[in-house]
């Protein structure tokens, strides 16, 4: 079974396990900087435009017009827990979760996509910067640990990955919500305007701007030159985009890591743990398992980067164990705890009766964002907490889906016509990060290639309901502030994991006693070790993160590359 | 995407196996031909033909029998056969004819009042603590309007359907007489 004749073969510069968000821009940055790096993707392969097999389906041509069957459904139980993961234009980039099997002690919606390109390829595309005050929020309040880094220290990374990426949105000077390098927005509609003036006209805390997001309006020579092109606004991007307008591993980062002639992708190759030399005192390479013939191989290289995921990258450094790390690579009791997500499913929605002479042309991807106003410019309302939300929204004509009453012929000549312009909205709240919120391993299941199940232990706490009054009411009120009609608000128990925006259980620190990684993202005891996705949260703000993971990928292969050069590593 | 890429024996790129055609006559399996007629005829009575096509004309009927045949629960199945059973019983009981043969506003004040009188039914029950699934016509109706919208003739006749806008406008002119967007 174990093979590791012909190690010359199997021995690269660096590693990188995952080719997702995080792992895509190691892959680059590694490459780039003339390294001769293995990805290894655990899933299948996902080729760019071709294997896209649905993006240019229209309805009628997939079956069952997209709804998901019960068959469909069954298979991917946990999955379908979005309401939208599981369509038959979709659901093959999401796992199968008969075959990926994991435990939950309390309720945890893992959504996962185990193909080339993980994730960036069916992501919600939104990116956002953290403010100085969310990398300080730890440190002021006396939550978890503080962040090891500043804003500032990681604004330049911002600017870094944005300028490759393609950031679409605006610059509005917000201080807890720091302008990036952007290309131009996508305008705001008649209805969000309408929003935009009146919560602007009451309030002088808040603001609605356009959403910013990954996706080219005005693409750059570097982007052209990749193969990608402007957003053509079909919105069936989740199915992956032929013109790779929106930023994913397969449009831009593997891309160009292939370019150099450096890259070896390897998927099939599921990785069971990190390999650390006792002797050396240092990692030297990976064991993995293949998906397809279940043989276990082992691979080389002087640094590796893990970009699996925040569950996943921390359920390999759990299973890493070795004389040097008994419990796996941690010394500090932290490795698996402090799991983070946003808590969602609370907002407002409405519609306004003006405007009637005007419709959206397009299928815009983003739409509008309002920027946290709790606890920076405002105070807590109807319940005190810490931290606060942001709010994502649109509003667009309504459409066919609308409920439309009667029957026969004036029936069909409204259900033909345009609804009123409605606008909508729905909340993203920061989540703190609790020692007891825990990703651990089974010490009795495995899957079917013999590793131990993750097991989830995690809910949202008490602040994070507290804060979900203000998240209500302060919908409701932006609506009403804007005359909107027939305001409707909901308010659902939120399950984390939903979010898809898995943070923390390997979080950084300025002492291997309280953090799994350093300042640089390296694995305190094994500096050739990085750990640069969601796993490394301190903390999680409000924004959504993949921007964060992408600015430090960047910051650390850098550093990493440095530390090479000097004999370091 | 030219990369070079490690060894792994060759097998199918994904866990799913590829499902076949999205219609195929061949799965119209589920109501018997008496059955279908009724969807038929229910279907159209809910979006007619006008100047553009009807529910009949879209295929309204055969998408809606595959997907309560592979998408609905036994419940909502059984919901939707019990209920094609009762409406046109009713239909009959009160006009004294089949619904295919009432005028458009016979059928509209019929399919009206039902819905009314089921939907009221349904509100008690709510009431009442009970957490009750939609009725018959609400369902049929909802399944009507979601294939036909989705259908190609019915998205690209009685809809704008679009698949490559290529350009935002957040606020085009609305000339009269425009159809809704499909998608």
């Amino acid at each position: 079974m174990n093979s590791t004749k012909g190690k010359a073969e199997h021995t690269y510069d660096a590693i990188v396990v995952g080719s997702g968000i995080s792992g895509g821009w190691a892959a680059k940055e590694l490459c780039e900087k003339g390294l001769k790096t293995l990805v290894l993707e655990r899933g299948h392969k996902l080729e760019h435009i071709v294997d896209y097999k649905t993006t240019n389906s229209a309805p009628w041509e997939i079956q069952w017009l997209n709804k998901p069957s019960l068959e469909l459904l069954s298979q991917q139980k946990k999955q379908a827990r979005t309401g939208y993961t599981v369509r038959p234009s979709q659901n093959e980039l999401f796992v199968d979760d008969i075959d990926h099997p994991y435990e939950e002690k309390k309720r945890f919606d893992w959504m996962r996509g185990y193909h080339t390109g993980g994730r960036s390829v069916m992501w919600g595309r939104q990116s956002y910067r953290l403010s100085p005050m969310d990398f300080e929020a730890n440190a002021k309040e006396g939550i978890s640990i503080p962040w090891p880094i500043s804003y500032e220290e990681l604004a330049p990374w911002y600017s870094y990955v944005e300028k490759f990426a393609g950031i679409s949105g605006s610059s509005e000077g917000l201080e807890q919500l720091p302008d990036g390098i952007f290309q131009p927005a996508m305008a705001l509609t008649p209805s969000e305007l309408e929003l935009k003036a009146g919560v602007e006209k009451k309030w002088s805390t808040r603001t609605v701007i356009p959403s910013r997001i990954a996706h080219l309006t005005e693409p750059t020579a570097e982007q052209l030159a990749l193969g990608r092109s402007a957003c053509m606004y079909r919105n069936l991007c989740i199915r992956g985009c032929p013109y790779g307008a929106y930023f994913s591993s397969q449009s831009a980062t593997l891309k160009a890591a292939a370019n150099t002639g450096k890259m070896t992708l390897r998927t099939h190759s599921i990785v069971q743990s990190v390999i650390y030399d006792d002797k050396a005192g240092k990692a030297i390479g990976v064991r993995i398992i293949d998906e397809v013939t279940m043989e276990t191989t082992e691979y080389f290289a002087k640094v590796i980067s893990l970009n699996a995921s925040t569950v996943a990258s921390t359920a390999i450094l759990l299973n890493s164990k070795s004389d040097r790390y008994q419990d796996g690579m941690d010394d500090s009791g932290s490795l698996g705890g402090y799991l983070m997500d946003h808590h969602l499913s609370v907002g407002s929605k409405g519609y306004i009766d003006t405007h009637k002479d005007k419709v959206q042309y397009g299928r815009r991807p983003g739409g509008f964002y309002i920027p946290r106003f709790r606890n920076f410019n405002e105070k807590p309302g109807k319940a005190d907490y810490l931290r606060g939300f942001g709010y994502q929204g649109e509003g667009y004509r309504q459409g066919w889906s609308r409920s439309i009453p009667g029957f026969g012929a004036d029936f069909k000549k409204e259900l033909t016509s345009f609804g009123p312009w409605s606008i909508n909205m729905y909340g993203f709240g920061e989540c703190l990060p609790y020692e007891n919120n825990r990703i651990t391993l089974s010490t009795k299941n495995t899957d079917k290639w013999g590793l131990p199940l993750v097991v989830a232990d995690a809910e949202f706490q008490e602040n994070e309901i507290a804060m979900r009054e203000d998240m209500k009411n302060d919908s409701a009120e932006m609506l009403e502030a804007m005359g909107a009609k027939g305001i409707n608000t909901y308010h659902k128990k939120p399950a984390i994991g939903l979010g898809i925006h898995e943070m923390g259980t390997a979080r950084m620190g300025s002492s291997p006693k309280e953090s799994v990684l350093n300042k640089h993202n390296q694995v305190w005891g094994t500096p050739n070790v990085f750990c640069t996705d969601g796993a490394a949260m301190v903390s999680s703000g409000c924004q959504n993160p993949s921007l964060t993971y992408m600015a430090l990928t960047a910051r650390a292969v850098d550093f990493a590359v440095s530390e090479m050069k000097k004999g370091n590593l | 995407m030219a990369m070079s890429v490690g060894s792994s024996v060759a097998v199918p790129e994904s866990a799913f196996a590829r499902i076949g055609e999205a219609f195929n006559p061949a799965d119209l399996t589920f109501f018997r031909p008496a059955q279908q007629a009724q969807v038929a005829i229910l279907a159209e009575a809910i979006i007619p033909k006008s100047d553009t096509p009807g529910a009949i004309e879209a295929g309204v009927p055969g998408w809606i029998e595959i997907i309560v045949k592979d998408c609905l629960d036994p419940i909502d199945q059984n919901i939707i056969t019990e209920g094609l059973a009762t409406i046109m019983k009713r239909c009959a009981k009160d006009y004294g004819n089949g619904l295919d043969k009432l005028s458009a506003e016979k059928q509209v004040a019929f399919l009206t009042a039902y819905d009314e009188e089921t939907g009221a039914a349904r509100n008690e029950l709510i009431k009442a603590g009970k957490e009750p699934r939609k009725t018959f016509l609400q369902q049929f109706k909802e399944l009507t309007k979601f294939c036909f919208v989705n259908s190609e003739i019915g998205a690209t006749q009685a809809f704008n359907f679009t698949l490559i806008p290529g350009k935002w406008v957040p606020d085009m002119p609305l000339e009269p007489g425009m159809k809704a967007y499909s998608m």
